[in-house]
């Protein structure tokens, strides 16, 4: 059951609902859109979940990255760059210098596309007495391919989404109808006040 | 290094990258979502200890009228480090870590999606937790503006110093990272299970991740809006000489602040589901109208967070108090889904399920309070005095701290392989069981009696002492009850016990594959088995008694 | 209504509800550990994961006590005209009308009938003590010059928040003649502790006897 974008979409339906029931009791304008707002935000997140989907990017992931280090790097050069708000702007412009080399580590972190399209598991993963032998963090070269029909395979990839020519139709309706509504709230609000 | 035939052979070198495997560099640059889910409760954990330091010093301070432990201005720093910890960088990071732990192992998937968008996250969240805390070394000390940090208290006209400074861009970076962090483990859930893995088998537990989740996404936004406003206040304090913006900063920083209280709540409410049905042995009751009342409840609480404001006169309280208290009705069926789970079951007691057991009438106490602060006849009195702090420590310390403590317990066997010490466990649980109760039980008395929260001593005349002394002491069983804990984390890393698989007969997809399971999760060895329902263990055992039982 | 009463009112009802659900809680979760104590090792866990009848009507139930509760608290607020206390209409021309100004760290009270004015340094022996008459009702213009505080009188049930650039209402009647205790609940730095006064209640001619002296003699 394909419920992943229904569950956020009807989450961020009830939260809407929530906030007009908000408007029976007149609030400041400010409460009010807020929450329109953040409900906004999880529809959007819906809306990417299910552009994701229809681009075929569920079930597991095969191609995994093998290092974080551009990640911490960069997460330290954003840190520097805000701490520049206590101790002055010099230190942002360092953590500039730090989001520059994040960037430049970020090559290679990641298999090529189609280098190893199918589940990998490392030789010695295994259960062992003494843990920390078990881990390998993400090192995919020590790996050897898991046999075929092994279920981690999952199903064959799934065929590309057919295109759908009506797409560019819909979408012009539904921006009409929800600026319809911004405009209807907009009215009611104005009506109020 | 074999290939199958019909696939050409690895083309990477044959050293494992990012340095060797089990070194520093292997850990903090993981890909790996096992690891960066155990750093991220790890140092949870850490900051907890210190939250919890601060706390008995302020208890100190209180167990006596006019006791001077700390200045007033030390103290104030205090309760807003321990509060500021414990929400932001406390029992929000471990309850989001842990859906980065239990989620992917759950679903059956290999690895978050987005691993190393997730380690970005991870080192916000601690760069955050270090700048926030290297307040305490600035000249003017750390933040003294309490955990909502309110303008124009917060400005630097009447804060000025570095501390705020910090504590605004600590929060902000943490805020980002846990925002990102629960997108990652959100998507997760949502795109990347494994066949037959679907929504509706989804465990009990990483639902309420997803419920959790969602709600970080609607409201975390409006966290990183509050410290911008209050940022742009710290340079211009003028802006906050406007109503507008005072009474706007508390809508915006509610809308997050609230929700929030969830994101401290959900996660440990599914880990307690998994633990009763597990030590009941029995399936979790009532998955549907669990699952739907969870939702329900992340929904209705995105609209509740007027009830933080009644005493404003600015706020829609018939609206606010009307949301606040339907919220009983999703809280209603999960309290029967777990009682319904746990009746007729065939218990076993771990000191797991002592944690479970407990957070039960335990955090149905603060629920209770709760209704109560949710009407504001009697919030116009409650607000902001002890009866509040009482409140909301039962929700947190007597609630989600317990099944904080229940999941540590429950699953510390699969992340590290090994079995904590069920005495020492028992020990921990008793300690706590009684501290936290005298801790926080007489606080409810002192609201009602008209101490005003936030105050760092009091008169004898006041008539507050008994109350105190009781809660002090009760704070001191706790401090001894986190030592044993400490001690048995220890001992059990030292002087391992090895944990199999499954050592209690789980439901969930991580019990199926080695402890600790596997780079990517499940192996040759190690597959995931076929999925028909949330409790796809359950499911073989019950398979596998019964051909037992039809061959004799 | 006076808060205080409204309060004792909520309370009344609130209280034996909160603790027969915890009681019913309780025993249930108290008797499912016994019953297992009992029969220990005999029986299977029940197979049943699901009642959906069941279920659905507690959720009638539970819709029923929202219902009554949230019935409750509107009508409750609304006696307090959602926190103000007395309605405009209530307040009767000789009403005392106060303004109040809250500072860091303590209070200003000026009286709109006559040039009265009670302050005072918030420190042990000098805390402002604010005059009103009994039975009568009393406006209170709640403003700060600072940051946010609150108007909390503990023995009233009543808390307001007093904020800069924002005036807040409350109106109440005091009904017996006395002295009581209010704080500052709202942190607001260093000295928010002590930043205390008192509500001294008088007959209506003492309050007059009050104001005519210009603030001094009671
Ligand atoms: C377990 C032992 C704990 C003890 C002994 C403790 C004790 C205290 C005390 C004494 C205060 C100061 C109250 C005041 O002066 O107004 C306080 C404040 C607070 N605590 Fe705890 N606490 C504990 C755990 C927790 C936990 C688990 C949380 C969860 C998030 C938490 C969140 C807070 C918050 C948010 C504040 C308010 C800070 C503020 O006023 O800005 N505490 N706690
Ligand atoms: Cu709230
Ligand atoms: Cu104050």
């Amino acid at each position: 059951m394909k419920l992943s974008h229904g569950v956020v979409g009807a989450w961020a339906a009830s939260n809407l609902v929530l906030a007009l029931v908000h408007l029976a009791f007149r609030p400041r304008p400010l409460p009010f859109f807020i929450y329109i707002g953040g409900s906004a935000v999880v529809a959007g997140f819906g809306l990417a979940v299910l552009l994701a989907m229809r681009a075929g990017h569920d079930g597991p992931q095969r191609r995994q990255p093998r290092r974080a280090s551009a990640a911490v790097v960069a997460a330290l050069g954003a840190a520097m760059g805000l701490t520049g708000f206590a101790y002055g702007w010099w230190l942002s412009v360092l953590g500039v210098y730090l989001l520059g080399v994040a960037a430049w580590r970020v090559r290679g972190e990641r298999l090529r596309p189609g280098a190893r399209p199918w589940p990998v598991a490392l030789g010695d993963a295994q259960p062992a007495d003494r843990p920390a032998l078990v881990y390998h963090g993400s090192s995919i070269g020590t790996a050897v391919p898991v046999p075929a029909d092994h279920p981690a395979h999952g199903p064959p990839p799934p065929a590309p989404p057919a295109p759908e020519p009506s797409a560019t139709v819909r979408r012009g309706i539904l921006l009409v109808l929800l600026v319809s509504a911004a405009r209807a709230i907009v009215n009611v609000l104005k009506g109020r006040r | 290094m074999t290939a199958t035939a019909d696939r050409p052979a690895p083309v990477e070198p044959v050293a494992s990258p990012g340095g060797e495997p089990g070194s520093i560099v292997g850990w903090l640059a993981s890909t790996d979502h096992k690891r960066i889910g155990l750093l991220t409760l790890g140092t949870a954990l850490v900051m907890m200890v210190v939250a919890g330091g601060l706390a008995l010093t302020i208890r100190t301070q209180l167990a006596q009228p006019q006791l001077h432990v700390l200045t007033n201005d030390r103290y104030d720093q205090f309760f807003t480090i321990h509060g500021s910890l414990m929400i932001y960088m406390v029992m929000t990071p471990f309850a989001i870590g842990m859906g980065l732990y239990l989620v992917p192992l759950q679903i059956g998937a290999p690895n978050v999606a987005a691993p190393r968008t997730t380690m970005f996250s991870f080192w916000l969240y601690v760069t955050g937790a270090v700048v926030m805390l290297s307040g305490f070394f600035t000249d003017s000390g750390a933040a003294d503006h309490g955990w909502y940090a309110y303008p124009p208290l917060a400005t630097g006209r009447f804060t000025p110093g570095q501390g705020v400074d910090l504590w605004i861009v600590g929060v902000a970076l943490t805020g980002l990272g846990m925002l990102i962090m629960a997108g990652t483990v959100l998507w997760t859930a949502l795109l990347k299970r494994a066949p037959g893995v679907t929504m509706l088998r989804l465990p009990v537990f990483s639902w309420s991740v997803v419920a959790s989740n969602l709600m970080v996404i609607g409201a975390f936004p409006s966290l990183l809006a509050a410290v911008g406003i209050l940022a742009i206040g710290r340079v211009r304090p003028d802006l906050f000489t406007h109503n507008a913006w005072n009474i706007g900063y508390q809508d915006v920083f509610w809308f997050f602040g609230h929700p929030v209280v969830y994101v401290m709540f959900f996660p440990y409410v599914g880990a307690i589901a998994e633990v009763i049905a597990t030590f009941a042995g029995r399936k979790f009751f009532g998955y549907k109208f669990f699952v739907v009342s969870q939702l329900l409840f992340a929904a209705l609480s995105m609209s509740v967070w007027g009830h933080h404001m009644f005493t404003t006169g600015q706020s829609s309280n018939y609206y606010f108090s009307l949301t606040s208290i339907a919220l009983v009705i999703p809280a209603g069926i999960e309290y029967f889904d777990l009682l319904a789970t746990l009746v007729g079951g065939r218990l076993r007691f771990p000191t797991a399920m002592l944690f479970g057991l407990a957070f039960i009438p335990q955090f149905l106490i603060g629920g209770l309070t709760g209704i109560m602060a949710g009407t504001p006849a009697l919030d116009y009195q409650i607000q902001d005095s002890y009866f509040l702090v009482a409140h909301w420590h039962y929700t947190l310390a007597a609630g989600s701290l317990f099944g904080l403590f229940a999941a540590v317990y429950f699953w510390f066997p699969k992340a590290t392989g090994r079995m904590l010490r069920e005495g020492l466990g028992k020990a921990h649980f008793w300690l706590w069981f009684v501290g936290t109760n005298l801790t926080f039980l007489p606080m409810f008395w002192l609201g009602f009696h008209g101490m005003p929260r936030r105050i760092p001593t009091y008169l004898p005349a006041d008539g507050f002492t008994t109350e105190n002394l009781i809660s002090s002491i009760g704070a001191a069983l706790l401090g001894l009850g986190a030592m044993v804990f400490i001690v048995n984390v220890a001992e059990s890393l030292g002087r391992p016990r090895y944990a199999g698989a499954d050592p209690w007969q789980g439901h969930t997809l991580e019990w199926a594959t080695s402890s600790p399971p596997p780079t990517f999760n499940f192996s040759a060895r190690y597959p995931i088995p076929p999925v028909h329902s949330y409790a796809p263990l359950l499911d073989l055992r019950r398979e596998r008694e019964q051909v037992r039982s039809a061959v004799e | 209504m006076p808060f205080r009463n409204v309060f004792d009112e909520a309370l009344s009802v609130w209280a034996p509800i909160a603790a027969a659900v915890f009681f019913v809680v309780s025993v249930v979760l108290l008797g499912a550990i016994a019953l297992n104590r009992v029969k220990r090792r005999e029986k299977l866990p029940f197979e049943a994961s699901k009642n959906t009848p069941v279920e659905l009507g507690y959720v009638v139930v539970l819709g029923i006590i929202v219902g009554g509760l949230v019935f409750g608290s509107f009508l409750w607020n609304s006696r307090l005209h959602n926190g103000v206390g007395l309605a405009q209409a209530q307040v009767t021309t000789p009403a005392a009308r106060i303004n109040v100004t809250a500072y860091r760290w303590c209070w200003d009270f000026n009286y709109q009938a006559a040039p009265v004015h009670v302050t005072g340094q918030c420190t042990v022996g000098d805390f402002p003590t604010v005059v009103v008459p009994a039975g009568q009702p009393v406006e209170f213009n709640l403003t700060s010059d600072d940051v946010i505080h609150a108007f909390w009188l503990p023995d009233f049930a009543v808390k307001r928040d007093v904020m800069p650039d924002h005036v807040n209402t409350l109106r109440l009647v005091f009904p017996h003649e006395g002295r009581w205790r209010g704080r500052c609940s709202e942190f607001c730095g260093t000295h928010h502790v002590t930043m205390d006064f008192f509500v001294r209640v008088v007959s209506p001619e003492q309050y007059q006897q009050f104001l005519h002296s210009g603030g001094t003699a009671v």
